[in-house]
């Protein structure tokens, strides 16, 4: 393959490279996607069929587990069964300088087969709340601009929900949604007007399929999704399920696994980038590859670290980082604190299926002069639902076993926040100068944590969250605080920030590199602000879309 | 009993011998101590014994197979083995050790040498007040409603569900 020059790389396959994958090889690029991980075919890799009895700790973490990756082995989808779709941390190390647990999954996919597939908008409040408030720099685009892109991917990823013309939560191009239970309808009906802010229940929006779209989906039910083990009926959207396929099927992908981006290839005379220096993740064989369009999508850190490894005379600090701000402003999202309660009523109504999604309240806080808050910016969503499961028998011998089967007397209900992480400069990530790993490339050094405005909302998610509940008639409310440390998350954005000023944002509107027309970074590194609502991808999706139609447009047109 | 501050020492050991009372009640683990922390194979298949039989008190075979058929006892052992901390797997021995030293000091003898009327006095006696064995209770228990005899037989097992009903008129397990 060396010395052959594609049309277009594209450096990763997770949620947004397989959306730049799909959109260059539909336009006609011959387009070279690298992937730093081994391959996983759709279906024939997925172990989601075997039973649960079938599994030798039936879903349990081991022993060597926990040793081999201390961090993955705590988030919350990691188990006997998911555990092939996250990285090994003792091969994959990086260095906390506050905690920040960083949840990585390296091989074709990459997270988008773990994902959370909860899919919200971003709306023109979330744009215009850095301009608002002064916190990280201005996006450079508003809703209008991303509108037409959110239109154009929803139908091909297939998200479920329900219209709601709430404008801090613009409606995606929806699938049904899937139904909420008698316990939770009852529960939304009761807390309507309620509220002067206007807190509501909604749908969660999520892309799990209630219509086929092509051969994938719809959703069974079965629950494995949630629980990480990808989905042999293509009930969600996924890498491997969706966009892969999609770009093979124009004949136009060289997919190429084990292929580690280390360093994006510069040329001063032309100030473009040439390709890309690879080390082959088996044989740790180097390789270049060029192109005449560059798009990363390696994830936010590793993107951004990528970019930092790539020093020449003219980017001594890193490739587009004359602004320096590249590994900085790095952001989540707070969550986890909430309140929960039994709900008397129903009793002759449970559950059947396994729902991949559940309730959604909007934003409440921060949308008026009205709601304007005291203590801080920005705001806050809940997700959560209501349940009923066995109750806890007691005693021994045939009756006790026969109580095994009670369902609990009554149902449960919980609601759990998630917060905006405001963009502050401090919070970062760098390289170690002399600390590699065993690609050599430079260890990551994560240097984040959640500050004043973050802390100043989790009494408020809290206290919101159990007066939601009382006003909807549950009983023995009490509230919760989970204490998630930053990256946990898993929503980490913005260490190569999009902006309109080249010295102070390392990506234009475009997502193009100020300095280096010819590289798009359109993953989670190119946001300047992590948004009051969670399920960012669907925006990286959109980004990734309009950049690669842009990209093409400017190739045409001679420009790159 | 094995006091805090010397259980890393009993792990590292790499001894499944369960303190003095267990050695001197005979126990059901009378070997000396070995050198593989998770015992000889004939210790382990007496707790794998020791388990199912138990196991069988609380939940019993009836119209639906028990806790020996789905060898609770087998399941129990590997994840305790393979998945359990060094903390959880002492805590564990001693809970197993505490049952069979109220068993000992009941009825004079092992909990396997007594007759099915003697497991059932101990296990109501220990129902009522016991150290370990609500913890030891707990793991037959999710081990028969995780085998496939719990899940299939026990249970109504769906694997494709195929829809979502939140009004349904009865639990989905029955």
């Amino acid at each position: 393959m060396k010395n052959i020059t594609f049309d277009a790389i594209v450096v990763g396959t997770g949620i947004s490279g397989g959306w730049a994958a799909k959109e260059l090889c539909e336009k006609g690029l011959k387009t070279l996607v690298l992937e730093r991980g081994r391959n996983v075919e759709h279906i024939q890799d997925y172990d989601d069929m075997l039973h649960p009895w079938e599994l030798p700790y039936r879903g349990k973490i081991t022993r060597n587990d926990r040793k081999n990756s201390p961090i993955q082995s705590g988030v919350y989808n990691y188990n006997e069964r998911s555990k092939k779709y996250f990285v090994n941390d003792l091969d994959n190390p990086y260095i906390q300088d506050k905690p920040f647990e960083w949840a990585r999954g390296y091989q074709v996919g990459g997270r988008s087969l773990i994902w959370g597939r909860q899919s919200y908008r971003r709306s023109e409040l979330d744009f215009e709340a850095n301009a608002r408030d002064g916190f990280g720099n201005d996006w450079p685009i508003r809703y209008k601009d991303i509108e037409p892109w959110y239109d154009y991917i929803e139908p091909f990823v297939g998200i479920a929900g329900s219209y709601e013309g709430l404008p801090h939560l613009p409606d995606s191009k929806f699938q049904p949604p899937m139904p909420m239970n008698c316990v939770e309808k009852e529960v939304s009906r009761r807390i309507e007007g309620k509220f002067k802010d206007g807190r509501m229940i909604i749908h969660g929006r999520t892309a799990n399929h209630t219509q086929a779209i092509g051969g994938r989906g719809p959703c069974q039910f079965k629950g494995s999704c949630g629980a990480g083990h990808a989905c042999s009926f293509g009930g969600y959207f996924s890498s491997n399920s969706a966009t892969l396929p999609a770009a093979a099927k124009t004949g136009n992908m060289i997919l190429r696994p084990f292929s580690m981006v280390q360093e994006v290839l510069y040329d001063k005379d032309t100030r473009r980038a040439t390709g890309v220096r690879v080390v082959d993740t088996e044989t740790l064989e180097q390789k270049e590859f060029f192109a005449k369009i560059i798009f990363l999508n390696a994830s936010t850190l590793n993107t951004t670290a990528i970019l930092l490894n790539s020093k020449s005379d003219v980017f001594p600090n890193g490739m587009g980082n004359e602004s320096e701000q590249l590994g900085h402003n790095l952001m989540d999202m707070p969550y986890g604190m909430g309140a929960r309660g039994i709900f008397e009523g129903c009793e002759d109504k449970y559950t059947f299926g396994s729902r991949p999604t559940g309730i959604f309240i909007p934003r409440f806080r921060n949308l008026t002069e009205a709601t304007q808050q005291k203590d801080y910016l920005r705001g806050f969503t809940y997700q959560g639902g209501a349940g009923r499961g066995r109750k806890a028998g007691s005693g021994f011998g045939e009756d006790f076993k026969n109580s095994l089967k009670d369902p609990a007397d009554h149902w449960s209900m919980s609601i759990t926040a998630w917060a905006e992480h405001l963009p502050y400069y401090e919070n970062k990530m760098y390289l170690h100068k002399e600390k590699k790993d065993k690609y050599g490339m430079p260890v990551i050094c994560i240097d984040c944590e959640f500050k004043e405005n973050e802390a100043n909302m989790v009494e408020d998610m809290m206290n919101c969250a159990a007066e939601i509940l009382e006003a909807g008639g549950l009983k023995n409310v009490e509230t919760y605080n989970r204490n998630k440390i930053p990256g946990s998350c898993i929503h980490e954005t913005g260490t190569a920030r999009m902006g309109n000023n080249p010295k102070t944002s390392v990506l234009n509107k475009w997502n193009q590199i100020h300095a280096v027309k010819n590289v798009f970074v359109t993953d989670g590194s190119a946001m300047c602000s992590s948004g009051t609502t969670p399920g960012p991808s669907i925006t990286y999706m959109a980004l990734t879309a309009r950049a690669v139609d842009y990209a093409v447009k400017e190739l045409n047109r001679r420009n790159l | 009993m094995i006091k805090r501050y010397n259980r890393r020492q009993f792990i590292t050991n790499g001894c499944v011998r369960l303190g003095v009372v267990l050695v001197a009640s005979g126990g059901i683990f009378n070997s000396s101590c070995s050198n593989n922390e998770n015992g000889t194979p004939a210790e382990r298949d007496k707790i794998i014994l020791f388990l199912n039989e138990l196991g069988n008190i609380i939940i019993p075979p009836g119209e639906v197979p028990g806790a020996k058929d789905a060898d609770v006892g087998l399941y129990i052992s590997k994840i305790v083995a393979d998945c359990y901390s060094d903390e959880d797997q002492i805590k564990y021995y001693e809970d197993i050790e505490s049952i069979n030293t109220t068993c000992f000091n009941k009825f004079g003898k092992k909990f396997l040498d007594c007759t099915q009327k003697q497991k059932h006095e101990l296990v109501a006696d220990m129902e009522i007040k016991h150290n370990g064995y609500m913890n030891i209770k707990s793991k037959i228990v999710s081990a028969y409603l995780t085998s496939e005899i719990g899940m299939t037989k026990f249970f109504k097992y769906h694997m494709v569900p195929g829809y979502y009903d939140g009004y349904a008129t009865s639990p989905s397990w029955i």
